[in-house]
């Protein structure tokens, strides 16, 4: 065993570690904004043709693979005249399939909240919308925090498959520096630590964002 | 004088079964009226209907004269005060009355604020300000809904069972406070179990039974002098605990 062999590439690892954060963060706020989205829609009574479209969108996503999914945007949409960049594709892929997932949680979440605060908000004079965004939303966000942690922790790790794309990321400079240096042993043990204190990170923050919340708990 | 609230011929009925059969009801300004009746009559249905919970199969509702015809109608000119008290568990006390205000009539946050706390010492809640629903007891909760409710300036506060979750001195705080402001001449309708805090606010007694109004009167001749059958049953039954 010889750390030291990666040592002559350490200099590569901080733009590395950075596209990794980047397609797992801004993934991680576009997956919210449309489980967001698309959980409250699909909480509510929608004309057929609505429900069908969002259900074939979270029904796709979660049925095919992440990895078949990340080819079809980058390989595939350019067919149709969409050309992204590898990181863009990597963020709009993972912020679509977390998305979809997490649509769920909220949609789930929404449905727990209880039918009398809509009847309160509704007898103060709430609109349908302000009910949503001022009452429900957020004490469906408040269940739905230690879902959207795991979704988090999740797109992070997830990130790593994005090296199938034309992106050096954590993962691909792993597999660059395995193919100068045939040390596959200690490399793919760091980039499981680097990938590891990444996701223990965002447990904590998850802990502490409950705690935070459990201020006007039930 | 005219009436706030007037119920004519209503029906309802939930999947075939018959709840209201033909309700007749006037609340008058300045009327608090208690609404007593088994469990089924059709107590909550019928204040639910009044409030634009529920709608109503015929009959006609006015407020103020005018006909209700859709229940927005109804929205920020009745006040509604739940048994599961309704509190929105992410607000502060003051903010449950103050957001609604700000967020739906507009009012600027410092004039919110202030009223929220004029309406909270009003309810004796003026150090729960800033606490959270969870804290309270469910009579304390009780009375931040009623203060919530007051600060929309309804024409009518509906009650729906408003202590029925409640120990019985707790029940009791709720009642000092509607009994206040019975006395100032809010005009309220209330559907209650608790008969012997009636005649401390009610200015008249409606009986319901299978979805019918059977007897209504002051609180004298309904609770002390009942001559329906039913009624007299129901009083009994009350007066065993059965209800």
């Amino acid at each position: 065993m010889d750390f030291s062999v990666i040592l002559p590439y350490a200099h590569l690892l901080p733009a590395a570690l950075k596209v990794t954060i980047e397609i797992g963060i801004v993934g991680f706020l576009l997956a919210v904004l449309i489980s967001i989205i698309v959980g409250s829609l699909r909480s509510r009574k929608l004309p057929l043709i609505f429900r069908v479209i969002l259900s074939v969108y979270v029904e796709v996503f979660r049925g095919t693979p992440l990895l078949v999914q990340l080819f079809f945007v980058y390989y595939g949409l350019p067919s149709l005249g969409i050309k992204l960049a590898p990181v863009t594709a990597a963020i709009i892929t993972m912020g679509l399939n977390s998305g979809a997932y997490l649509s769920e949680n909220v949609r789930a979440s929404i449905l727990a909240v209880d039918k009398g605060q809509y009847e309160a908000a509704h007898m103060l004079g709430y609109s349908p919308l302000q009910t949503n965004v001022h009452i429900v939303l957020p004490q469906a966000m408040r269940i739905a925090i230690p879902s959207f942690m795991n979704g988090f922790s999740s797109i992070v790790k997830e990130t790593s498959m994005a090296s199938v794309l034309p992106v050096i990321e954590l993962t691909k400079l792993g597999n660059q520096v395995y193919a100068k240096t045939y040390h596959p042993f200690e490399i793919y043990i760091l980039l499981g630590v680097i990938y590891f204190v990444l996701t223990y990170f965002l447990t904590f923050l998850a802990k502490w964002l409950e705690r935070r919340a459990a201020v006007w708990n039930q | 004088m005219e009436p706030v609230i007037e119920v004519r011929n209503v029906k309802k009925s939930f999947e075939g079964k018959e709840v209201l059969d033909g309700v007749n009801l006037t609340v008058e300004k300045g009327d608090a009226v208690a609404i007593i009746g088994s469990s089924g009559s059709g107590k909550s249905t019928l204040i639910r209907c009044i409030a634009g919970l529920e709608d109503i199969q015929s009959g006609q509702l006015f407020l103020k004269g005018k006909e209700i015809r859709d229940k927005n109608e109804t929205v920020g000119k009745i006040g509604m005060v739940f048994q599961s008290f309704n509190l929105f568990p992410h607000y502060s006390v003051e903010d449950n009355i103050a957001r609604p205000l700000i967020t739906v009539k507009k009012m600027n946050p410092e004039d919110a604020r202030k009223k929220a706390r004029n309406l909270l010492e009003k309810v004796r809640l003026s150090e729960e300000a800033s606490q959270y629903p969870s804290t309270l007891s469910g009579g304390q909760k009780q009375r931040v809904a009623i203060a919530r409710a007051l600060a929309m300036d309804p024409e009518i506060l509906a009650f729906d069972e408003p202590t029925s979750s409640l120990d019985p001195e707790l029940a009791h705080e709720v009642f000092s406070t509607i009994n206040e402001l019975a006395a100032e001449g809010q005009t309220m309708l209330i559907v209650t179990h608790q008969l012997n805090a009636i005649s401390h606010f009610a200015t008249r007694v409606a009986f319901l039974n299978d979805g019918k109004i059977e007897v209504e009167g002051n609180c004298d001749e309904v609770l002390r002098r009942p001559d329906n059958g039913n009624l007299k049953s129901f009083l009994k039954m009350v007066e065993f605990g059965a209800i």
